[in-house]
């Protein structure tokens, strides 16, 4: 039976390492991972119907007046995006923990680090970017004013991203332990705030008339140093988790 | 110092609830952990003591050490 | 420098040394804690807008001082058991880290305490509470992972792990909180007094620092001792200490 295109490319990473074989192994992890999709769309979907959900849940809980919602409408958006995206950090690493996969990352010649950046940013490609396209419709349902629906699409790319990488961290300490889901939660909450609160700040901004660009430079710096630390973290907690 | 004297400085001008309720939690707080600390040690030396004591007693070593030999 | 480094390493050494240590530092602890009580219940001025309830300040200001050490030590703690595999170093941020959660949330009571007279509150999302809170978490979460683990030192490390990262991000948190918090409070009050203090009503509020630290640093001596007990137990070290207490 001839083997798929992805279990070759997979297969690369086996192989002893070389700069070109690098770019080919995060290409498979990547590709292996927005596959995921393919197979098991459910997995990917279910932070995105839970997001919409649960804004949905806040006019009905508070109050339907429209003035009330948009200026709860930044805070709300950001807050149930960061829910949602610490309900889909527990099948980053799971899935391929439980088969061996990790196990077999950690063995590959290829760093770690960057394996995990890839994983990383498949996660965000299916979550994080796909709630910030999803946000100005549900921006509109709690009223929030128009002109500040890109800055809140703007926000989320960039904010989503950084969610992503310090989620992982996070995701990579709880993943070998029994109900770890819920301690993932407690760990990453903490560390997400600086991005929630620059980037429901954007939105506000934008609503004021104010300056958005400081904001969206902040997240983006915010950004800069999870792309720096967090590979590292991740990596060093997988093996943490891997080992233990 | 009258009674007098310590009760008003004690109400600490109206604010005393404040006051006494927040030194009080830290005071417990700091007793408690020292406290604890302590305890914490002193079961763990009695458990030792009682591992070692279980374990077959270990033959003297060199000379006696009875005092009546 | 190295051999003085993998001296205090080892357990026994480290256990001997801290036995020496350890008096003192109570003794210190004692005394400036009972010195600094007194003076800035008794002796200190009342403040001119806030009365009697400005007293709370000896306590609030050094616990929010230790809350914010400790986790630093810890983190630091962390990273020297993860670079140079010292033991002492973990059973050293294990035996810190309630403490530092206790004066978390010592900060936290006696800051709502006192917004209660000066506000009229009794929570206020002021820059310095919200950050003192978030601060709670990360110990929680710090004390929580490392209990999570079936192998201890697995949950060494993983703790070890979130603790630098925890340590990189409170200076961050603390920028966007205090940030946040001037945004839509502009008017803004922060909860210890005016630079400007007399002598006579900082003086106190030193001593009573000075005394926490004395008493961080006992406490975590004696825990850490115990620890080390605990885990070299069968060490022969140990096995002629216990002999000798009987």
């Amino acid at each position: 039976m001839p083997l798929s295109e992805t279990t070759r490319r997979v297969a690369v990473i086996s192989e002893p390492a070389d700069k070109q074989h690098l770019g080919i192994a995060l290409g498979a992890t990547l590709m292996r991972d927005l596959n995921r999709m393919r197979r098991r769309p459910g997995d990917v979907l279910n932070p995105l119907v839970f997001y919409a959900l649960a804004v949905s849940l806040f006019p009905m809980g508070i109050s339907p007046e429209a003035s009330l919602l948009a200026v709860m409408a930044p805070g709300l958006l950001w807050v149930t995006a960061l829910l949602a995206a610490l309900l889909s950090l527990d099948g980053l690493f799971r899935s391929d923990f439980d088969d061996g996969s990790l196990e077999q990352m950690m063995l590959c010649p290829h760093p770690l680090t960057s394996l995990a950046v890839a994983k990383v940013a498949a996660h965000w490609l299916l979550t994080g970017l796909p709630m910030a396209l999803m946000a100005p419709v549900l921006g509109i349902l709690l009223a929030l004013p128009m002109n500040s629906i890109g800055v809140l699409m703007a926000s989320l790319v960039l904010g989503s991203a950084s969610l992503s990488l310090i989620g992982g961290i996070g995701a990579a300490l709880t993943v070998g332990l029994p109900r770890g889901s819920v301690l993932l939660s407690l760990l990453v909450l903490p560390l997400y705030i600086p991005v929630l609160i620059f980037g429901s700040g954007a939105v506000q901004a934008a609503i004021m008339g104010d300056a958005v660009l400081p904001h969206l430079a902040l997240l983006g710096a915010l950004l800069a140093a999870a792309l720096i630390f967090s590979p590292w973290a991740i990596a060093a907690s997988l093996r943490i988790s891997i080992n233990g | 110092m009258t009674m007098a004297s310590l009760v008003e400085w004690a109400a600490m001008g109206g604010h005393g609830r404040f006051v006494w309720s927040a030194w009080g939690v830290t005071a417990v707080f700091m007793v408690g952990l020292a406290l604890h600390a302590r305890l914490e040690r002193r079961q763990l030396l009695r458990q030792l003591k009682r591992q070692a004591r279980r374990q077959t007693p270990s033959p003297p070593r060199g000379p006696s050490h009875d005092p009546d030999a | 420098m190295w051999g003085l480094i993998h001296k205090l390493g080892s357990p026994k050494w480290f256990y001997q040394l801290s036995a020496r240590l350890q008096p003192w530092c109570w003794g210190a602890a004692i005394l400036l804690l009972v010195t600094g009580s007194v003076w800035g219940l008794f002796f200190a001025p009342a403040d001119y807008q806030q009365g009697n309830s400005f007293r709370i300040i000896y306590v609030h200001v050094p616990a929010a001082f230790l809350a914010q050490s400790v986790f630093v030590t810890m983190a630091v703690a962390g990273l020297v058991y993860m670079v140079w595999k010292i033991k002492v170093a973990d059973m050293a941020a294990a035996a810190m880290a309630p403490l530092g959660a206790a004066m978390t949330f010592v900060a936290l009571f006696s800051g709502a305490v006192w917004g209660v007279p000066t506000w009229g509150t009794w929570w206020m999302w002021d820059a310095r509470l919200t950050s003192m809170l978030i601060l709670l978490f990360l110990y929680i979460g710090v004390i929580a992972l490392r209990g999570a683990f079936g192998r201890r030192d697995s949950g060494a490390r993983a703790a070890s792990v979130l603790a630098m990262v925890g340590v990189i991000n409170i200076p961050i948190i603390k920028y966007s909180v205090d940030w946040w918090y001037t945004l839509h409070q502009p008017a803004s009050f922060t909860l210890t007094a005016r630079p400007s203090m007399p002598l006579e009503m900082w003086l106190p509020l030193l001593i009573m620092v000075l005394g926490f630290y004395c008493f961080f640093i006992a406490l975590t001596l004696m825990r850490t001792r115990s620890e080390i007990l605990r885990r070299e137990a069968k060490a022969r070290w140990v096995q002629a200490l216990i002999e000798e207490a009987r």
